[in-house]
């Protein structure tokens, strides 16, 4: 079992395992989402993951559509601030963000995405592969996500 | 002028005046503040930071050891903190909307990084904390650039 949870220990989950795709994502909004330089974004399946406790806790935000649906959703502890698991009512699959885990997942990253807006003060040095949007787009039409 | 705001633009900050270069830090508190690798934080003296909207959205926590996090309250966004000290600002540098002019300079706590975390680069690496306390060294000591 893959244990996890928000700064303040409000907010407890766990994943029976973690299917991917693993991706970093560096689009203004995950920067800014985190304050870092990019979104660890680790996907799970809904069946797999199971909140324990801190449901009172979860505070949702939604930005504003900049081109097209889906909006850009966010959810946080209201009390420590920690961006929380949140899947959308009836999704098979989403995505959390892999600092909360206290447990090794076992997968890695796959991924930088959204290369094209990283951040002026963040070099990737890593190998893994850098995908712009539109690089993305074209992955994902090739191989779906799971669930999707 | 360096500005930054939170995700939902409700909380926006200018800082005007030298940033110290940016240390990432990898602990696990600093993950589940970003959900990501860790922090990713510059600072500047106190009087060169402004709020120029906002600071009243802005919502702290503290554990009983002194960590804590600040974030707005409407978006969960991470936000500048006051240091301890009153002289320091310590800034998120993914809230920045604007080029610093300086980079990744240290990671720090290395030794705790997520099994996941491959860092990169050429920036220093420090198992724990840094070799000097970074909060009371703004500026060149860091690798800091002027802005």
């Amino acid at each position: 079992m893959i244990r996890g949870g928000c700064l303040c220990g409000g907010v407890r989950f766990e994943l029976a395992r973690a299917v991917g795709p693993f991706e970093l994502c560096h689009c203004p909004r995950c920067r800014k989402a985190s304050g870092s330089a990019f979104v660890a974004g680790l996907g799970v399946l809904a069946r797999d993951f199971r909140l324990i406790s801190g449901a009172e806790w979860v505070r949702r935000y939604e930005a504003p559509i900049r081109e097209a649906p889906p909006p850009y959703r966010t959810a946080f502890c209201g009390r420590c601030g920690s961006p929380v698991p949140d899947p959308p009512p009836g999704a098979a699959w989403f995505e959390l963000p892999a600092g909360l885990l206290d447990d090794d997942p076992g997968v890695r990253p796959e991924r930088h995405i959204f290369v094209e807006c990283r951040s002026a003060w963040f070099e990737i040095a890593d190998a893994l592969p850098r995908l712009t949007r539109v690089e993305l787009g074209a992955l994902r039409a090739r191989s779906p996500r799971p669930g999707a | 002028m360096i500005r930054g705001s939170c995700l939902c633009g409700g909380v926006r900050f200018e800082i005007e005046g030298r940033v110290s270069g940016i240390g990432q830090c990898h602990c696990s508190l600093c993950r589940k503040v970003s959900g990501s690798v860790g922090d990713a934080t510059l600072l500047t003296a106190a009087r060169s930071f402004r709020w120029t909207q906002g600071e009243e959205l802005v919502q702290s926590w503290r554990r009983p050891s002194g960590f804590g996090s600040h974030f707005c309250r409407a978006c969960g966004s991470p936000l500048p903190r006051l240091h301890a000290s009153g002289k320091l600002y310590a800034v998120p540098a993914g809230a920045l909307d604007d080029d610093p002019g300086t980079g990744v300079v240290q990671h720090i706590f290395v030794a705790s990084k997520a099994p996941w975390d491959a860092i990169g680069g050429d920036a220093p690496q420090y198992a724990e904390g840094p070799p000097a306390e970074r909060d009371e060294r703004p500026g060149p000591e860091t690798g800091g650039a002027t802005a």
